[in-house]
């Protein structure tokens, strides 16, 4: 199916309430960036299930890779991820015929539309975490034992890399590098594979799923109607509306070669005197209520505004703002003991003093 | 005495806090003289009744207006430039010059800066011209947009030159929009603070004269001219540092109804809570705000601590918010609070720090530095409180990198200001 501007505008929607991004800006510009060149006359984003794809077709994750200035700070000259495919595709010998976005959440999942019409691909219906986490070896593609490269790489100056590798947790150290280097991030193009492993390991419906949500939620709905709506079709639940009334910037150290530093926020819910507890780590790791852990990643932690049920960011965690916590569930990929291992916070560090102290 | 002066197109409104704790308003109405005979007669009226002014503040807010009328200019400076036209963010039809440079968020080049390429292209700028410079990485390391400034120079013929690094912030959207709303500011800033000064000076020689600014405090006026953004907006955050005093809050949420509807807020220890942007016309604006929004039913049930309750007299009340406490006013709340502003300054930016010992450090000098302008802008330092200071986390940027933010006020918690009692110290010389 070709995506509408409406389709697309949904989309960013849903993006940013799986990811409570902290730069929504830049979602906004690469949603601006697509409706521009569709009102310029481009032909419009193709959406496809992965069973439209032959079996043996070639297919690969797009997506940023951050470490250094953010991308509204260091805006992309625009042609990095036409770059970095074609690149992978020269290496490789063969076309990728469908790309798909390296995280189902935040500005990643815009993307594959953005680089699909430059290079006039479809977008692949599926994703490789079905929400976003920090690390890019965090993937259903890890768990399966698919490699994550070979990989192409392209920075904000031009500079391209093609990395051999194979292991994804060695994959995220250098490609992470290579972001600092390229001066804040890496457009990558990676987890090349035909569409047979995608559909047998990949998370499924995750952009539709976007545009679902994102279609709830820019309603006109009130914001009770909308947490029904959520409820029912995405089974996300409203945890507790609480008001914020601390931030730690700094909670902890930061794990060494992982970006950002770990914060935590203090929210209280007041017609019952709850204490509500928020541990952050680039996403929202893990929700506490009275002390009792509520939600720990993988679930789905995230934001809405209580009064019309607009997507907060972190952005809106300042002391005095009313917000409503919810919860959804991720990927049941993400639930197995494999799972859990590589998407717990014990791997983000966020419970732990440093990364010498990890329990054994 | 502190005089808090709201200065309007219509009419300029002053409030007069004694000593004693009381305040007296007056106000005068905008004759065809113009803004600065009214607020001169304003002053005129207050020295002969209270002749020992120590400070005046004003709230300008309603008299600054943009003013594009000079051609403007964005000069962007990255690493490449779009490759699309579609890529490329518009200001109106301002002309972009894009030139190559940047740096990275330790400080480091990430492209050589362009200066043949920019000498080039800046002959073609028309003389008169408003340029705004903004460069990627600038709030680390400004060399390339004070390299681009120098050029400029050169070229002689009369440019207003604005370097986005004077806005914190670490989007280039954010500073460049913050830039040239400033610049389209400044013509009016600068005629007024020249007034201001001229006018008040006149009256009351000995008198520090400052401006509120949109966080709600007060800086000195001679600070006008080169940040009039940071003041633009101080309306309603100075409306709401004026209820608080009224009902003598210092911490807690009050409710504001007036014409404008009704607006919520947070004091804490005697300051307005304050955010780092506000968004104007669909655009971010890299300064600090007040935060106020819109009170409703649902963002106010359940509160444990009913809000306390300011109402303008004739603002409407809606039915859930009828029956409780309310204090009721019929003075101008914007000239009692710039009456009432602390003098108010930030340190914030974005620092390379590896370890707890260093980021330490960070924070302690940017608290120094705090404490050092407030004294600069007249306080006592044993008066200057640090109300906030803190290292912020750098969502998927470099861990060896972090935000400070550090907020320091100069005066007395504002919920104390109209006790009347006479024991408080005065914060200002």
């Amino acid at each position: 199916m070709r995506l509408s501007a409406e389709d697309v505008r949904h989309l960013r929607t849903g993006a940013l309430f799986l990811a409570c991004a902290a730069d929504p800006e830049w979602c906004d510009e690469q949603q601006d960036r697509i409706l521009a060149r569709m009102e310029g006359g481009d032909t419009a984003p193709e959406l496809l299930g992965v069973e439209e794809f032959d079996e043996d077709a070639l297919v690969a994750a797009v997506g940023f890779v951050n470490n250094g200035l953010p991308l509204s700070e260091l805006r992309p000259a625009g042609d990095e991820f036409v770059s970095s495919v074609e690149l992978l595709e020269r290496e490789l010998g063969r076309r990728i015929e469908g790309l798909f976005p390296l995280a189902a959440a935040n500005v990643n999942s815009m993307v594959p539309l953005l680089t699909g019409m430059q290079l006039d691909r479809p977008v692949v219906d599926a994703d490789p975490m079905g929400r976003v986490f920090p690390l890019l070896f965090q993937s259903v593609f890890t768990l399966a034992g698919l490699p994550a490269g070979p990989l192409a790489a392209t920075g904000p100056v031009g500079e391209s890399a093609f990395l051999r590798v194979r292991e994804p947790r060695r994959a995220e150290r250098l490609v992470r590098a290579l972001a600092e280097e390229f001066g804040g991030w890496s457009a990558t193009a990676l987890y090349p594979m035909t569409a047979r492993d995608l559909a047998r390991t990949g998370v499924l419906g995750s952009v539709s799923r976007m545009v679902r949500i994102g279609r709830i939620l820019d309603s006109d709905a009130s914001a009770s109607a909308k947490h029904e709506q959520l409820r029912r079709s995405e089974g996300v639940r409203r945890i507790i509306r609480a008001r914020v009334a601390d931030v730690a910037g700094l909670s902890r150290p930061a794990p060494a070669g992982e970006p950002d530093h770990p914060s935590s926020v203090v929210l209280i819910e007041e017609s019952q005197g709850r204490f509500v507890q928020l541990e952050i780590q680039n996403e929202l790791l893990l929700l506490m209520v009275d002390g009792t852990p509520e939600a720990v990643i993988p679930d789905i932690i995230t934001m809405l505004h209580p009064d019309d049920g607009r997507v907060a960011s972190l952005d809106d965690l300042w002391v005095g703002n009313t917000l409503d916590l919810v919860v959804l569930p991720a990927a049941g990929q993400w639930y197995t003991p494999e799972g859990r291992r590589l998407a717990a916070p014990e791997t983000l560090h966020s419970l732990l003093p440093d990364r010498g102290r990890a329990p054994r | 005495m502190r005089v808090g002066v709201r200065v309007h197109e219509r009419r300029v409104t002053a409030a007069l806090l004694h000593p004693d704790g009381t305040y007296t308003a007056d106000e005068t109405p905008v004759r065809a003289d113009g803004v600065e005979a009214s607020i001169d007669r304003l002053l005129g009226r207050i020295a002969r009744s209270a002749p020992t002014v120590s400070s005046i503040a004003f709230d300008v807010s309603d008299a600054l207006h943009l003013s594009e009328v000079a051609p403007l200019t964005v000069v962007r400076i990255a690493p490449r430039p779009p490759v699309a036209l579609a890529d490329e963010p518009r200001v109106g039809d301002a002309p972009i010059i894009h030139v190559r440079g940047g740096h990275t968020t330790l400080g480091e080049e990430l492209a050589p800066f362009d200066t043949a390429g920019f000498r080039a292209s800046a002959a073609a700028i028309p003389p008169g011209s408003r340029v705004v410079i903004t460069s990627v990485g600038a709030l680390v390391n400004p060399a390339h947009e004070l390299a681009a400034g120098e050029i400029l120079l050169e070229l002689g013929g009369p440019l207003s030159v604005v370097f986005s690094h004077a806005f914190a912030s670490n989007s280039f959207a954010t500073r460049e929009h913050t830039a040239i709303l400033n610049d389209a500011l400044v013509p009016d800033a600068e005629a007024l603070a020249t007034a201001l000064a001229l006018v008040a000076g006149r009256r009351f020689p000995d008198a520090r004269l400052s401006v509120t600014r949109n966080d709600g405090g007060r800086v000195p006026l001679s600070r006008l001219p080169a940040e009039p953004i940071h003041s633009a907006f101080s309306g309603a955050p100075v409306d709401f540092l004026g209820a608080a005093a009224l009902c003598g809050l210092d911490d807690g949420d009050l409710v504001l109804a007036s014409d404008h509807g009704l607006a919520l807020g947070t004091l804490r220890a005697g300051a307005p809570a304050v955010i780092p942007r506000l968004h104007w016309k669909g655009a971010r604006l890299s300064t600090q705000a007040a935060h106020l929004v819109p009170a409703t039913e649902i963002l106010l049930h359940g509160r444990t601590t009913t809000p306390r309750l300011v109402r303008v007299a004739g603002a409407p009340l809606p039915g859930w918010l009828e029956g409780g406490e309310v204090v009721e006013t019929d003075h101008d709340l914007r000239a009692l609070g710039a009456a009432c502003a602390p003098l108010s300054d930030w340190a914030l930016g974005t620092v390379g720090a590896v370890n707890a010992a260093e980021m330490a450090h960070e924070l302690q000098a940017a608290e120094a530095r705090v404490r050092a302008r407030l004294a600069a802008f007249g306080a006592l330092p044993s008066s200057v409180r640090i109300l906030e200071s803190q290292l912020v986390a750098t969502t998927y940027e470099h861990a060896r990198v972090v935000s400070v933010r550090v907020r320091g006020v100069a005066g007395d918690p504002v919920g104390g200001l109209l006790t009347g009692r006479r024991a408080r110290h005065a914060a200002q010389r």
